[in-house]
């Protein structure tokens, strides 16, 4: 709005500097023409943003832009994971980044074996009675996934918006769920023939239902979207969280994963808890959730379709 | 013809920013710089208003469709940044260096205001907004000083020869 109101202050301020004979002279009527479709661009321009803030970007010029504009991000990102690749293969390897390397994993691997541990026989027993009323994740659709690249990443500085190489054509649905490795990334929120784009859960459009690994019955809702007024805190790289119950007890360095209500089945990895903050006068206990996956070095990822509720 | 190279060399650098600059880890801060915002004030100064919201237009699009999250939203800054930023091409002295640096701050100020306001703004947390504000704001200016050189001698050349 701000800018609307600068934009067309100058532009009136300007015209403002001729009479109507003015007007009848070509060259004036041509700076006229100039404002006026300077201003109708404006108009179409925040209707759009508008539009798209309120019902998402999901539009016919968006997807055929889509499938123009990746193949070049995927040309030049396949190209440059090959030159690391090559570059880091010329370079010695480092006994020490090895074993970081293989440490990594093996705690990404035991991380993975615990959750799924935890949630025990008589947990999935108890889950299959649900699955009817809560449309609980069953086997068959787990194994409906799809594995693709990220070829472009972000429209600002906090990397919440990726570009993946697969869309209608490899199976991909709108609100697909957006997995590595390590855990949850996002959802797939625009979605072209080849291509689709994925917010990360760092957005704020992003919300999850979880629940603390360590005991089942401490749940919350992570979301970018909640205003704390308690405490001062960055949220930068982190997730906000808020937990249903203040008494939960919830220590920092616990496993969150997703609790299975709503979007996301449950048992996917989130992130540990880096920090609780209490905040007694709205009694609610909030959490700072630090993601297992580092966004910024995200290549490849794994895409499960979303739950049919029908 | 000039446009067309300049839209071009704008699309080069969108591709970059897209693919190479989210790896680099050369930045004091954790945010990566507006490469493309940048260039748009630079050009801007030596094309004029018409062919500078023009290209803005066209880029923001680009931005817009190939990694945006909302549509025509770096269209409508950098439609309005050309304009704006056109508008002073007779009107400040391109070769120095301050007048390029404080066009760019003010661009990325609103860049990066807009941002925050558009992903939800809270007043509760304004200590962390400003404080991204400033990041964003300072990683741009001094890009931006770094490029100052090689990009106004480009520029000047294309300027005289096309």
């Amino acid at each position: 709005m701000l800018l609307l109101v600068m934009g067309s202050s100058i532009v009136l301020r300007k015209m403002d500097k001729f009479s109507l004979g003015d007007c009848f002279m070509p060259n004036k009527i041509k700076y006229k023409k100039k404002v006026y479709i300077f201003l109708i661009i404006l108009f179409i321009l925040i209707t759009s943003l508008s539009l798209s803030l309120k019902k998402g970007n999901d539009n016919f010029l968006s997807r055929i832009g889509l499938e123009i504009l990746s193949p070049p991000n995927k040309i030049i990102t396949s190209l440059k994971n090959s030159s690391a690749n090559f570059l880091s293969s010329l370079l010695p390897k480092n006994d020490k980044n090895i074993r970081i390397n293989e440490l990594e994993t093996e705690v990404e691997k035991l991380r993975n074996q615990l959750i799924h541990n935890t949630i025990t026989e008589s947990e999935l027993k108890q889950l299959d009675d649900l699955k009817q009323s809560l449309n609980f994740i069953d086997e068959a659709y787990k194994k409906n996934y799809v594995t693709a690249s990220i070829v472009g990443k972000n429209d600002g500085n906090y990397y919440t918006s990726f570009t993946i190489s697969a869309g209608k054509n490899q199976n991909v649905k709108k609100n697909g769920i957006v997995l590595t490795g390590k855990g949850l990334v996002g959802r797939i929120y625009e979605i072209s023939d080849n291509y689709s784009k994925a917010i990360s859960i760092l957005d704020s459009k992003s919300s999850v239902s979880f629940q603390v690994l360590r005991e089942e019955r401490y749940t919350g809702i992570a979301s970018q979207n909640i205003t704390m007024d308690y405490e001062y805190q960055d949220f930068e790289g982190y997730i906000k969280g808020y937990l249903f119950d203040i008494n939960y007890k919830v220590l920092p360095g616990d496993i969150i994963i997703t609790s299975g209500l709503g979007l996301y089945p449950k048992g996917i990895p989130i992130g540990s808890v880096d920090k609780i903050i209490e905040d007694k006068n709205n009694l609610l206990k909030y959490v700072k959730i630090k993601p297992y996956v580092n966004l910024k070095k995200i290549d490849k990822v794994m895409i499960l379709n979303p739950r049919d509720f029908n | 013809m000039k446009k067309i190279l300049y839209f071009t060399i704008g699309l080069i650098v969108i591709f970059f920013s897209n693919t190479f600059l989210n790896d680099l880890n050369l930045f004091i801060f954790n945010i990566k710089p507006n490469l493309t915002l940048i260039y748009l004030v630079y050009i801007s100064i030596y094309i004029g208003a018409d062919k500078a919201s023009l290209i803005g237009l066209l880029l923001g699009l680009v931005i817009d469709i190939s990694v945006g999250k909302y549509f025509a939203y770096y269209s409508l800054i950098f439609f309005l940044i050309g304009f704006f930023c056109g508008n002073l091409k007779e009107k400040v002295f391109k070769e120095n260096i301050f007048t390029i640096l404080l066009l760019i701050l003010i661009s990325s100020f609103i860049d990066n205001l807009l941002s925050i306001i558009i992903t939800g703004f809270s007043i509760s947390n304004i200590g962390v907004y400003f404080l991204r504000l400033s990041e964003g704001v300072i990683i741009n200016g001094m890009i931006s000083a770094l490029l100052f050189y090689p990009l106004n001698m480009i520029l000047i050349k294309v300027d005289e020869q096309w």
